[in-house]
């Protein structure tokens, strides 16, 4: 009968059922590694997408230092001085404003006069009154860069939603004459290039816009939910007052909260007669309130 | 009462000169002894004018960088480059700059003069904080490297002070073998950031190894390593 077994290999044979085992795993691996990787890249992209943005407000700030180029200044020229500041948050503005005055400039970029500062010499910081005067050349050039600063957006370029850069508007004195007439031409071009952005991102097409794509989707998907109906509103009687903690009014230092006033009382309270206090002396109120509530 | 005034100024100049000749020597730039240890009375014969103020624009200096530091700052050569890598490292240029204001006007024109003089390195001495837009163009300057450093940092030599351990810049062939030594990745070294007041006065760029050797009372020395981040 012994004769009859055939010799077999001693060594572990390649099993074919450990063989998609090996793979299930590393499929997995190279999914995550995949997702890893995925979600690396969205966040270099991102910190890409912040520094570039930094970097063009840096030089949109270079360029503002030379403004105007010529005086008075073209509607061409007002019209780039507002796309430069699109980006601007106001501490980008603020500055702006102060290296113009260290190059000799009012510090509003429409303005080539030299700001107080230089042309009033030393005079100037305690003359003029006002945070920020000495910058420019004339209280209208002050109010004018704060009517500009005061449409910029707080929030960073980067972080803003496609086509929220704000919609700056320059004082009216400085308005060139055209835009009155075109005014409406104007906001019908913006319509219609909202209409393009939402079209495009219909299409599945990525629209223009500081901030790279995302990981989440930004479709709202209303949650639906299964949860039982709220319980009722409390009525106002039993509703606590609005000093109470979790149900607990807690106790006053002053004299005029007794302890009987306590609307809610907890079925663990032992009510404990307060001892007398003496007005005058603070230190003794404290040490029989602090006993009050040890006891308790 | 104006002459006090300048005798004050002369000495803190003199001291910041001192230093930043100090840190430049210390960097391994050519720099003889007597030009880092020069005393009061040399530097007000050179520096001062006959008012007795001082000259901020006579204090400028260049340095090359002496054999031993070129050779610390040599690449290691790459697999397949027939010639040697160049070392990453040239003549520095120091300015001092006494005005009230650092602008990015200021900053771009020290930019100008050292792409023109062809210096490697920049390094701007100011009296008064620069703005913080000037700050910012300094990266967009590559690939000059300029540092800036403000006059009352350098007024004490920090690195000389009994506290600060001796911190030595090690080259990339020795940053090599530590790693081998040790088994490690960079990453898994230490890190000291490149802002860090002893960094600075080192010059440190990102990726370069420190070792710092301080005074141990169980091992009598003990040396640590920091990965400049």
């Amino acid at each position: 009968m012994a004769g009859t077994i055939s010799a077999k290999g001693i060594l572990k044979q390649p099993s074919t059922q450990s063989t998609p085992s090996i793979s299930d795993e590393q499929k997995a691996k190279a999914d995550r590694d995949r997702r890893n990787l995925g979600i690396a890249l969205f966040h270099a992209n991102k910190i890409r997408a912040q520094k570039d943005v930094e970097a063009t407000i840096l030089t949109n700030i270079e360029t503002l230092l030379e403004y105007p180029p010529q005086t008075p200044f073209t509607s061409a020229q007002a019209s780039t001085f507002v796309q430069l500041l699109a980006p601007f948050q106001p501490s980008d503005f603020d500055s702006l404003v102060e290296e113009r005055t260290l190059d000799g400039k009012c510090g509003y970029a429409l303005c080539s006069n030299a700001p107080r500062s230089k042309s009033m010499g030393s005079n100037a910081a305690w003359r003029l009154k006002g945070h920020g005067a000495q910058d420019y050349c004339s209280n209208e050039c002050l109010r004018k860069a704060l009517h500009v600063k005061m449409q910029l957006s707080e929030v960073p370029a980067w972080d803003r939603e496609l086509g929220r850069d704000p919609d700056i508007v320059l004082p009216e004195t400085d308005r060139p004459p055209t835009t009155h007439a075109t005014s409406e031409s104007r906001q019908r071009w913006h319509q219609s290039s909202v209409n393009d952005d939402e079209l495009a991102s219909e299409r599945g097409e990525k629209a223009r816009g500081f901030r790279p794509t995302q990981v989440m989707a930004d479709t709202i998907v209303e949650k639906k939910t299964t949860s039982p109906k709220p319980s009722e509103p409390i009525s106002p009687a039993l509703a606590t007052p609005h000093d109470s903690i979790e149900g607990y009014i807690p106790v006053q230092a002053t004299k005029k909260v007794q302890p009987t006033e306590r609307r809610t009382t907890f079925a663990s309270d032992v009510v404990v007669p307060r001892p007398n206090i003496p007005e005058t002396d603070e230190e003794a109120s404290w040490k029989a309130l602090f006993e009050n509530m040890s006891i308790r | 009462m104006a002459a006090n005034e300048n005798d004050r100024e002369v000495s803190r100049l003199w001291r910041i000169v001192r230093t930043t000749k100090q840190m430049c020597a210390d960097r391994g730039y050519e720099l003889t002894e007597e030009e880092c240890n020069i005393s009061l009375d040399s530097f007000r014969q050179q520096y001062t004018d006959e008012t007795g103020a001082p000259q901020r624009t006579k204090m400028a200096f260049t340095a090359r960088p002496a054999e031993a530091m070129l050779k610390r700052y040599t690449p290691l050569p790459r697999a397949g480059q027939s010639d040697g890598p160049e070392p990453q490292i040239g003549t520095v240029h120091v300015e001092f700059s006494g005005s009230a204001n650092i602008g990015i006007k200021d900053i771009k024109a020290f930019a100008q003069l050292l792409s023109e003089k062809n210096y490697y390195t920049g390094i701007f001495v100011t009296a008064s904080a620069p703005t913080s837009s000037a700050l910012k163009i300094i990266p967009s300057l590559l690939p000059t490297i300029m540092e800036i450093f403000r006059e009352e940092d350098l007024l004490v030599n920090i690195s000389r002070h009994e506290l600060v351990p001796k911190h030595l810049l090690l080259s990339p062939e020795e940053k090599r073998s530590l790693l081998e030594r040790y088994r490690l990745k960079e990453t898994q070294l230490p890190r000291i950031r490149v802002d860090d007041p002893m960094a600075k006065y080192l010059g440190l760029r990102r990726g370069q190894v420190v070792k710092i050797i301080r005074k141990s009372e169980t091992a009598g020395r003990y040396a640590s390593y920091r990965w400049a981040i």
